[in-house]
């Protein structure tokens, strides 16, 4: 046991060595300037003092150098690495045009030709992207060349060369588009698998709401049009935009995964409404079944027939809205309004059971009231707004698809969507007469003025009047 | 028993040595540059990319005939505008931009000028007898006609030597007396140890470190 403990305490009195050495060994030679700046200093008093003696051997004055030279082998020995480096500089500088000035021998044609061929040999042996059979190809041509220049046939081998080098730069082109091809693929599946995400977000959203507009609650068509461009586009798009639409996906999925988008406005102060009124409703739809059991007025059986009608137009009323659907929900409840003054005139015709059944249907005209000005307060769709979000892509020509939130509704103050910190998928649509500051490209932020119009299958759609571009969500590196 | 354990713990301890070997090995991960007498430029960068998906642009002088990127084995995209080569980066990796550019050096009488960005720490391979003229480069390191160079722009000219008449070294300082005595009056290229024999020396030592713990144990073992 006590050999155990020393052999344990060894190792790892050894890793802790390790441990603290490792960064001196890892580091890159920056870490301690000084020493760094002695070091690159005594290089360049090398370089210099062989740059003298070569220039010398070739005849040039080197005096002024060496004067340079000297002040700067003081300031070294001095310690002021900066002024010696100066000085040294200056002393290169001097030797540099001394060289320039001096004429040039003429370098043979056909060995330029021929280092240009063995360079290019090399290249495509030791490359890994291309094929067997392209690395033949090209090295039959280089041969071919090389048989012309000792034929002394320097033009027809310059020539050869030429071509060479312009298969080389398809051969170039050609393995990007094959990357594009496959970063093109990646994507589609990143858009797959958000689709799905976001699909199982919006059923865990709106649960299993139905509707008689037979409302498509997912978000696969629009993301499919996406799909659908970037597949018909793959290798026209630019390196810049794949790496936008790569940094949009990444920024929706981080929405997604947070769990920070929702299918519609104002959710939360819609999902405390919803659940009260229908309950309200339901209570409603027992009394009335209760009476409607006991009579044969042809009156009162209309009446029923009609306030039986409203409570499913309410309910359903109810229900669009809750999914997002303002218009439809709109369009239904006024429906259920119209049935409940129909009803109750019905009823102010008619006596005996009639009194028992105008308090339920006051109660029912009460509730759609009360939802007529619940949508018409929440109502989105129809209003201006302005939104700040970012590109994923361009669904069409004149309509890309964002990632926003509403900053401010016009005028109506007591929609307040901004609150609830969500973001949204938008459709931005464009028109002639939409004002675009700057060009807009995935990942883009953007601030849109306009109005959102309708919905497309589960996303808001608004109508820009405004679109201004405030620069991209993460900085694109330039190395 | 005793043995079993000796074992286990010997491995863990590799275990833990490996990543720290291969740390050491990435960041020594130099770029490498030729330059031929002709002033044809060929080679490689490697570039660690840390903030990905995003694109890095790289700018090569001379005329550019073949270009290609990629990371662990898989070609990335890549396109070419003028000198400039931009590429595609989806995940943080290292990524090699491997090119041949033609005619990058330019004449000027007995010089050659050659101006370029380095995107990364880069090992410049000048042609063979030359001699550096001029240089506005923080030097690391020489190992012959290797110039070893931090990341920026870099200007350097250069001449061939004849090589039938070698430079005769004509004493033109005394030494220097600075603090490290190095004498310069011999005038050899300064062969500051290279980053590269660095490594080795740095791996052989772990290695040998390795080697005397397992002989260690192996007899206290026993």
């Amino acid at each position: 046991m006590k050999g155990f403990i020393k052999i344990a305490s060894l190792l790892l009195s050894l890793m802790v060595i390790g441990a603290i050495v490792f960064p001196f060994v890892n580091a890159q030679p920056s870490t301690n300037s000084n020493n760094q700046n002695q070091n690159s200093t005594l290089i360049l008093l090398n370089i210099t003092e062989r740059a003298i003696n070569f220039a010398k051997n070739n005849g040039i004055n080197v005096s002024l150098a060496e004067k340079y030279y000297q002040l700067a082998l003081s300031s070294y020995n001095e310690g002021n690495y900066t002024q010696a480096q100066i000085d040294l500089h200056l002393a290169m500088k001097v030797l540099a045009k001394e060289m320039e000035s001096k004429s040039a021998t003429p370098i043979p044609q056909a060995e330029g030709i021929k280092t240009q061929l063995k360079l290019i040999e090399k290249f495509v042996n030791g490359s890994n992207l291309f094929n067997q059979t392209y690395k033949e190809m090209i090295l039959s041509q280089i041969n071919q060349s090389l048989i012309y220049l000792n034929q002394g046939n320097v033009s027809q081998a310059a020539k050869t060369l030429s071509e060479i080098k312009k298969e080389l730069m398809q051969a170039s082109v050609k393995i990007s588009e094959v990357a594009k091809q496959r970063v093109a693929q990646l994507i589609k599946n990143k858009i797959k698998n958000e689709i799905n995400n976001m699909n199982q977000m919006f059923k865990a959203e709106m649960g299993n709401v139905t509707s008689e507009f037979n409302y498509n609650i997912n978000v696969t068509p629009v993301l499919s049009l996406v799909e659908k461009e970037i597949e018909s586009n793959s290798t026209n798009i630019s390196v810049a935009t794949y790496a936008n639409i790569l940094i949009a996906l990444n920024n929706l999925d981080n929405f997604v995964s947070g769990q920070k988008i929702s299918f519609v406005f104002n959710l939360s102060g819609r999902n405390k409404e919803l659940w009260g009124i229908l309950i309200n409703l339901e209570v409603i739809n027992r009394s009335l079944n209760m009476v409607s059991s006991k009579t044969t007025n042809q009156n009162i059986n209309n009446a029923i027939s009609l306030m039986e009608e409203s409570i499913n137009e309410t309910k359903f009323s109810i229900k669009e809205w809750y999914i997002g659907n303002d218009t439809g929900a709109l369009k239904l409840i006024n429906e259920s309004v119209e049935n409940d003054l129909l009803a109750q005139q019905y009823l102010s015709n008619t006596t005996g059971m009639a009194n028992m059944l105008i308090p339920i249907s006051n109660r029912i005209l009460n509730i759609d009231y009360f939802v007529l000005k619940l949508i018409n307060n929440t109502m989105i769709i129809g209003k201006s707004v302005e939104i700040e979000g970012f590109v994923i892509w361009n669904l069409s020509s004149n309509s890309y698809l964002i990632v926003g939130h509403i900053i401010s509704i016009g005028n109506h103050m007591r929609f307040m969507p901004v609150t609830e910190h969500m973001w949204q998928l938008m459709i931005i649509n464009v028109s002639k007469s939409t004002q675009i500051n700057g060009t807009i490209y995935p990942n883009e932020i953007v601030k849109i003025n306009g109005i959102i119009s309708g919905k497309y299958n589960a996303i808001y759609e608004v109508n820009a009047t405004q679109i201004t571009v405030l620069g991209n969500s993460t900085n694109i590196t330039n190395s | 028993m005793n043995n079993k354990k000796t074992i286990i713990i010997f491995s863990l301890f590799i275990i833990f040595l490996i990543p720290l070997i291969g740390h050491a090995y990435k960041q020594y991960q130099y770029s490498k540059i030729y330059v031929d007498e002709y002033g044809d430029l060929s080679g490689y960068f490697i570039i660690n990319v840390t903030n990905a998906p995003t694109i890095i642009n790289v700018s090569i002088p001379g005329n550019v005939s073949a270009y290609a990127a990629f990371s662990n084995n898989l070609s990335l995209p890549a396109t070419l505008n003028k000198n400039n080569i931009t590429v595609l980066v989806e995940n943080n990796t290292a990524v090699n931009i491997t090119f041949i550019s033609f005619n990058a050096v330019s004449q000027r009488g007995e010089a050659f000028f050659l101006d370029i960005d380095l995107p990364s720490y880069t090992d410049l391979i000048l042609p063979k007898n030359s001699v550096i003229i001029y240089t506005n480069a923080t030097i690391q390191s020489i190992n012959g006609n290797t110039i070893s160079l931090s990341p920026g722009n870099i200007e350097i000219e250069y001449s061939i030597q004849n090589v039938t008449s070698p430079i005769t070294t004509t004493s033109i300082t005394n030494t220097v007396t600075a603090s490290n005595s190095t004498t310069l009056s011999s005038t050899p290229l300064p062969t500051t140890s290279s980053h590269a024999s660095n490594l080795m020396l740095y791996v052989a030592i772990i290695i040998v470190i390795i080697i005397a713990v397992a002989v260690l144990l192996l007899r206290r073992s026993k």
